[in-house]
């Protein structure tokens, strides 16, 4: 059995998704910091194209989907990731053309944080599996 | 490392609010200055904010400019209220005109308040964005221990 095998893609998938939080955690700092600057016009990460199942399949790995619901591997590259300007909700009455919404930020900026604390809490008990196997249960 | 660029967003973040509340805090501490150092009553004071580039080297400047538009914010200037000051009656007063009307700065304590209010929820907002920043690294940290 090779050795990356042990690790799998487990970890691989996880220190991605910690990546793009982190990313995703600038861009919602950078938007807090700038809710009272004049014509400042809000950022997100632009995720629909990291989407693309065609564009980020992990390499070497088939799934063979008989059925539209099947399950798809994607493979997100964070360093490809662009951003792009928040479209406005239908009814800012902000005269400054502020665009970044406080409330909708504070709750994404807490799921994000929820979100990449599970990703590094199941790193950290993937590697307690490994250890937990190596020592043999003991 | 994008924490490090979190903390010192939420950071520019924190100082561009203080120094409103300061402005805020001083506007009304001089609701009835009459005289100030440069002759006339106090002006009400206003920070006007500018979005900045947190990011130091020219080629991380340039990527960013690229693509990535994460920016802190800054005090662009500070800015004097230019309207006229609020004239009143009082003639006994030192610096009442030949009319007895002594200029008043035009600083409305309502208006003051309300700023004052959304600097704080500000303030506050950077301070729950700056501490999630921090719980993250922290988690990562715990990684393998």
């Amino acid at each position: 059995m090779p050795l990356d095998k042990i690790f799998s893609d487990t970890i691989t998938t996880l220190e991605k998704s910690l990546n793009l939080r982190s990313f995703q955690n600038r861009a919602l700092a950078s938007n807090i910091a700038n809710m009272d600057t004049p014509n400042y016009k809000a950022v997100e990460l632009d995720v629909a194209e990291k989407m693309n199942p065609k564009k980020g399949l992990v390499p070497g790995i088939k799934l063979i989907r008989t059925h539209g619901d099947h399950l798809q591997i994607r493979n997100y590259r964070s360093d490809s990731i662009k951003l792009k300007a928040v479209t406005p909700t239908a009814y800012n009455l902000r005269g400054d053309g502020n665009t970044v919404d406080i409330d909708r930020t504070m709750g994404k900026l807490a799921e994000n944080t929820l979100l990449y604390n599970a990703a590094a809490q199941l790193i950290s008990k993937k590697l307690k599996g490994l250890s937990n196997v190596i020592k043999g249960g003991n | 490392m994008d924490f490090f660029n979190s903390i010192q967003t939420s950071s520019s973040g924190l100082s561009a609010q203080r120094l409103r509340m300061n402005l805020i805090a001083g506007n009304l501490a001089n609701v009835n200055t009459t005289r100030t150092r440069l002759g006339g009553p106090y002006r009400r004071k206003e920070a006007i904010f500018a979005a900045q580039t947190m990011n130091s080297t020219f080629n991380r400047i340039l990527t960013d400019r690229q693509k990535n538009q994460f920016s802190g914010v800054t005090v662009d200037r500070i800015y004097e209220d230019s309207t006229s000051p609020l004239m009143k009656y009082e003639p006994q007063h030192p610096h009442a005109d030949d009319n007895g009307y002594v200029a008043m700065p035009n600083i409305n304590p309502m208006e003051e308040m309300v700023n004052m209010i959304s600097a704080t929820r500000g303030y506050e907002a950077n301070i729950t964005a700056l501490k999630a920043a921090k719980d993250m690294a922290l988690k990562a940290l715990e990684i393998g221990r």
